[in-house]
């Protein structure tokens, strides 16, 4: 019994044990199966990736942008540094016709959605059913553009009721730029468009800044074949914070457009800066245009003369128009040119002042004879101190002074004035004017440059230059923006006030801030005189080339007060009405300075300061163009120089 | 002989005198915690972006889960100590009995139907899916019939006894009862494997093996005669197989989300775009949390994560079968082999699916994809495995 059992259990072990090692193996081979099945899904997922993967890898780069709509940003405001809004962008709505939504459902919504189009924005019905039969698969017809909130609202209004069945359009939101005041300060605005941004002006030196990061949103379609939205915000622009003041630029620009709609000159360029730290107060140039609609010339050229024009011709007439004369042009200064000459005489101790010279009317530079304007007029001017020298503009005090100089060292001032190479100011397009190099200056060279001839500037190296004179010396770098801000108002970037270098000594500036105050109070700008303003200013003329055309460009560079500036002022004619053909004289462009500064001094808070004697102005020596041309004895030489 | 036994026993312990007493595999649990938390990783990236939209909060599904995953992890470590695996022998067979009542319940007001499909009843505090306690309940079911059968497991008339018990007929009403096909699927062939592993010979499988594919070659060749005559509208099982061999054709319907799935690994190329970076997973692959997530997987993390992931896979089947081999008894074996075998037919039914292998079933991804029911029911599992595993004495 007991052995039985024992033996029977025996068995039963066996048994079981060799079940339970059987069934150990097969777990094996079940594994060794499933090990197989995942390597082979494995080799699977990479064929997927080795034979489709650019493919697929395409097929989702494609699925992302096809549902995906950019939100434009907002393009950065331009403003004044009193706050005037000089340039915005104003958010428009193009209206948007999905056809494919429009016509799903058998057409439920189609009438509705017509009916609703024609009523709000008296569109033509046939047009629009055109547009839907033409396009049956299209999702974007545009068929308005640049409407605004005020516009789509009624539409909206219609869209929202219940049971409206408007389906099938929406308002691609866009932006256009506006400029409130058209034609103010164009030149340095500059425009923008949509498609190629900044073109022109700040909106093209600074349209980084102005502009921002397009938002974008995201849809796809959810398990239920819902449409899903997701966005991602756009960026907007920084705004622009210029140096121009809206009031002295509107008083500039009033007198420019006032002056040339009696006498039209070719180009009136008029900048005012603040000498004390290279701010642009005001920068304007004729003629003008209207930035809200910059490429039409009809206030330019009359409807006979635009039809007879190429398209070439047309392009060429838009980039003068749009040209700024202050920055992008060179020209001969002529006598505004003569301070810088006493200054660098001054500096180097070859003149002092009181220093006398007489003035024979000519002076002979080598074989060369160079006249003074008083030669044809009153023969000479006769022995003059350093300060009747530019009272009277006197061109053989000038030369004797280039000469005592030496080429070189009047090469380097002029360097050292910042002429022939770009102040940086941060506008487009700076011209670079010419001006001779220390080692190829000639003595004839020195001799005509010392009264401004055969050198060529830009209004900004002139204006820039001739505010350190006046501000003991303290160049400072000339700028238009005084800061950028983001959109939501915090300052990015603060532009402050770069001392550049220091061009002559104190003492020497107080001399040329007393001697231009005598120009204007009792010489040759004796028309830019305010009664009881101390004005300080020199006159310029130079005949433009070629010089048998007689053709000019007649200036006034100035300041007030006279001893502590509150601002510099630059006006350039070129080829003013009254000069064409005949004598060249400054009388216009002090004229308009003088109007200019009327309105300008009271704005600027300069006060009546001084009780100068009433002179009449009969007495007052004037300067007239035909006599500031140098007379060379080789007509080559003269062409050669300027067009160097 | 028992004596003799005895002593062998002795030696052994001896030999391996500090291995004695408490066994506890390790290997596996780390294992396990690290596909776990890959799964979290992959759950919190995949679905932020649509729980951002939807529920406002882009920690919506991560958080659900992660909920799961701490209950499932309770669960697993009650099992693991105090939890008897031979208490199965009774409570299994209650599991397998309530998992089949409660497939019933879905046609009560008690089920949910979501997507067309009822697949969850209401249970207080939540819902769950009783095709997640079938599969368990079978698990159960067939290990103790392979321990009543005894020798009788040497006749194949056994073998499909208990496949028909335990396996086809639970399929059957899972299949009938909520439309689940790849549940259904997944029932069954966990009694085939088990058997499989209790079935002395291979013969019959081989031959069997045989008619399978010779019947599916067949049929594979007339689906595509057919599909190419294009007369196959309207059959919609038949449809979905028209899709898997062109499933760029249907792009706009039953394809859609195929088709997203291989753009997704096509697009991961050899490291992928970077976690978090998927492109498909913005909305393309819908619920990319669930089913389809091992392809974003694949495009966040290239061939490289996905071939790691499947390494992990196969590192954690090798510890349940190395457990399965020592268990302490037959039906410890039988248990352990179960859960291999519910595992490994998932991880392979999901990839084959998401890879366009086999014609696309719902079938989720086990430790990874988005899901209560079927973590804490998975987690469950492996608790019984650890305490086999914990029970393996050191002598066999």
């Amino acid at each position: 019994m007991d052995n039985t059992s024992e033996a029977i259990r025996k068995k039963k072990m066996r048994r079981k044990r060799a079940m339970l090692k059987r069934t150990h193996r097969r777990i094996n081979v079940t594994f060794i199966i499933v090990f197989v099945m995942l390597l082979a899904l494995g080799v699977r997922i990479f064929m997927i990736n080795y034979t489709h993967g650019e493919e697929y890898s395409q097929a989702v780069l494609n699925h992302q942008t096809y549902t995906s709509t950019t939100i434009p940003y907002m393009r950065g405001n331009i403003t004044s540094s009193d706050g005037t809004v000089l340039a915005y962008s104003e958010k428009v709505y193009n209206l948007i016709l999905d056809v494919k939504s429009v016509t799903s459902e058998d057409g439920k919504y189609l009438n509705n959605t017509i009916d609703a189009l024609v009523k709000c924005f008296n569109l033509d019905r046939d047009n629009i059913k055109k547009v839907i039969n033409d396009n049956p698969t299209s999702q974007y017809q545009k068929l308005l553009k640049e409407l605004t909130s005020d516009e789509i609202a009624e539409f909206n209004e219609l869209k929202a009721q219940k049971n409206s069945n408007i389906y099938g359009v929406w308002f691609e939101e866009s932006y256009v730029r506006k400029y409130p005041f058209s034609t103010l300060a164009c030149d340095v605005i500059g425009f923008a468009s949509n498609v190629n941004g900044g073109e022109l002006g700040l909106e093209s030196q600074y349209d980084d800044e102005l502009s921002g990061t397009d938002g974008v949103t995201y849809s796809y379609v959810d398990e239920d074949l819902n449409a899903v939205e997701t966005t991602k915000a756009a960026v907007n622009g920084n705004n622009i914070v210029t140096t121009i003041d809206y009031n002295v630029q509107s008083i500039i620009e009033k007198h420019m457009v006032a002056y040339n709609q009696e006498k039209p000159s070719k180009n009136t360029a008029i900048v005012v800066m603040n000498p004390k730290n290279g701010e642009i107060l005001g920068m304007a140039s004729y003629p003008q245009f209207d930035l809200n609609n910059p490429r039409n010339l009809e206030n330019v050229y009359s409807a006979e003369q635009l039809a007879s024009m190429s398209d070439t011709d047309i392009t060429n007439a838009l980039y003068q128009l749009w040209t700024n004369y202050c920055v992008s042009q060179s020209y001969e200064p002529g006598s505004t040119f003569k301070p810088f000459t006493i200054a660098a005489g001054l500096e180097e101790g070859v003149v002092h002042d009181g220093d006398t010279y007489e003035c024979k009317g000519y002076e002979y530079v080598g074989p060369d004879m160079i006249k003074c304007h008083s030669y044809s007029s009153i023969g000479s001017h006769g022995v003059l101190t350093l300060s009747q020298a530019l009272e009277n503009s006197c061109n053989p005090y000038m030369i004797n002074i280039a000469i005592k100089l030496g080429n070189v060292r009047f090469a380097q001032y002029q360097k050292m004035f910042g002429f022939g190479a770009k102040t940086g100011i941060d506008l487009p397009g700076e011209a670079t004017g010419i001006m001779y190099d220390e080692n190829k200056i000639t003595t004839i060279d020195a001799a005509t440059n010392s009264f401004g001839q055969n050198i060529n500037v830009n209004m900004i190296q002139m204006l820039s230059a001739y505010s350190s004179l006046i501000n003991d010396g303290k160049y400072y770098q000339p700028h238009i923006v005084k800061r950028i801000e983001s959109a939501n108002g915090e300052v990015v970037k603060e532009n402050s006030p770069v001392l550049v270098r220091q061009t002559v000594t104190a003492s020497t500036s107080k001399y040329l801030r007393q001697y231009l105050e005598n120009t204007v109070e009792l010489g040759t700008a004796h028309k830019a005189y305010i009664e009881g303003y101390s004005i300080a200013g020199k006159t310029g003329t130079a005949q433009k080339i070629p010089r048998a055309d007689l053709k000019w460009v007649i200036s006034f560079i100035g300041h007030a007060p006279a001893d502590d500036p509150k601002f510099a002022i630059y006006i350039v004619l070129d080829e003013p009405d009254g000069t064409t053909g005949t004598s060249g004289s400054t009388s216009d462009a002090l004229i308009l300075a003088k109007d200019i500064m009327t309105d300008l001094l009271p704005y600027m808070n300069v006060y009546k300061d001084t009780d100068a004697p009433y002179v009449d102005p009969g007495d007052i020596p004037v300067e007239s163009g035909v006599s500031d041309v140098p007379v060379t004895s080789t007509e080559e030489n003269s062409t050669n120089s300027t067009n160097n | 002989m028992p004596g003799n036994n005895r002593n062998s026993k002795n030696r052994r312990t001896r030999k391996k005198g500090k291995q004695y007493g408490f066994y506890f595999d390790y290997t596996l649990l780390f294992v396990l915690v690290f596909i776990v938390g890959f799964g979290l990783t992959m759950i919190y990236s995949t679905s932020s972006y649509t729980a951002q939209i939807e529920e406002g909060d882009p920690e919506f599904y991560f958080r659900k889960q992660l909920i799961f995953t701490i209950l499932g992890l309770i669960v697993m470590a009650f099992e693991t100590k105090f939890f008897d695996y031979h208490y199965f022998k009774k409570f299994g067979l209650v599991i397998y009995f309530v998992g089949l009542a409660c497939m019933f319940l879905l046609k009560t007001p008690l089920g949910i139907t979501r997507n067309g499909a009822t697949r969850w009843i209401r249970i207080p505090g939540g819902q769950f899916q009783p095709a997640e306690l079938v599969k368990i309940g079978t698990i159960a079911m067939t290990a103790w019939l392979i321990i009543r059968a005894g020798q009788n497991i040497k006749k194949f008339r056994t073998v499909i006894v208990i496949c028909l018990i335990a396996g086809i007929l639970p399929a059957g009403l899972v299949y009938l009862l909520s439309s689940n096909l790849s549940s259904a699927l997944i029932v069954a062939l966990i009694s085939v494997v088990m058997t499989f592993v209790a079935y002395p010979g291979y013969k019959i499988y081989i031959i069997l093996t045989g008619l399978a594919t010779a019947a599916l070659a067949g049929f594979y060749s007339w689906i595509k005669r057919m599909a190419a005559s294009g007369n196959m509208t309207g059959k919609f099982r038949l449809n979905r197989i028209l899709v898997w061999l062109n499933p760029e054709k249907y792009i706009d319907d039953k394809g859609y989300q195929t088709v997203q799935a291989l753009y997704a690994i096509g697009s991961g190329g050899l490291f992928g775009k970077g976690l978090g970076k998927s492109l498909q997973k913005l909305g393309y692959i819908p619920e990319s949390q669930n089913d389809m997530i091992f392809s974003v997987i694949c495009e966040e993390l290239g061939l490289f994560g996905a071939f790691c992931l499947i390494a992990l896979f196969v590192v954690m089947l090798w510890r349940i079968n190395h457990i399965a081999q020592n268990a302490p008894d037959l039906y410890g074996s039988m248990l352990a082999a179960g859960v291999f075998a519910h595992i490994a037919i998932q991880v392979i039914l999901n990839i084959a699916v998401v890879t366009n292998t086999i014609p696309n079933t719902g079938v989720s991804l086990p430790f990874i994809s988005y899901g209560g029911t079927s973590a804490v029911f998975l987690f469950a599992e492996m608790g019984v495995v650890f305490n086999i595993s914990s029970q393996i004495k050191l002598e066999r």
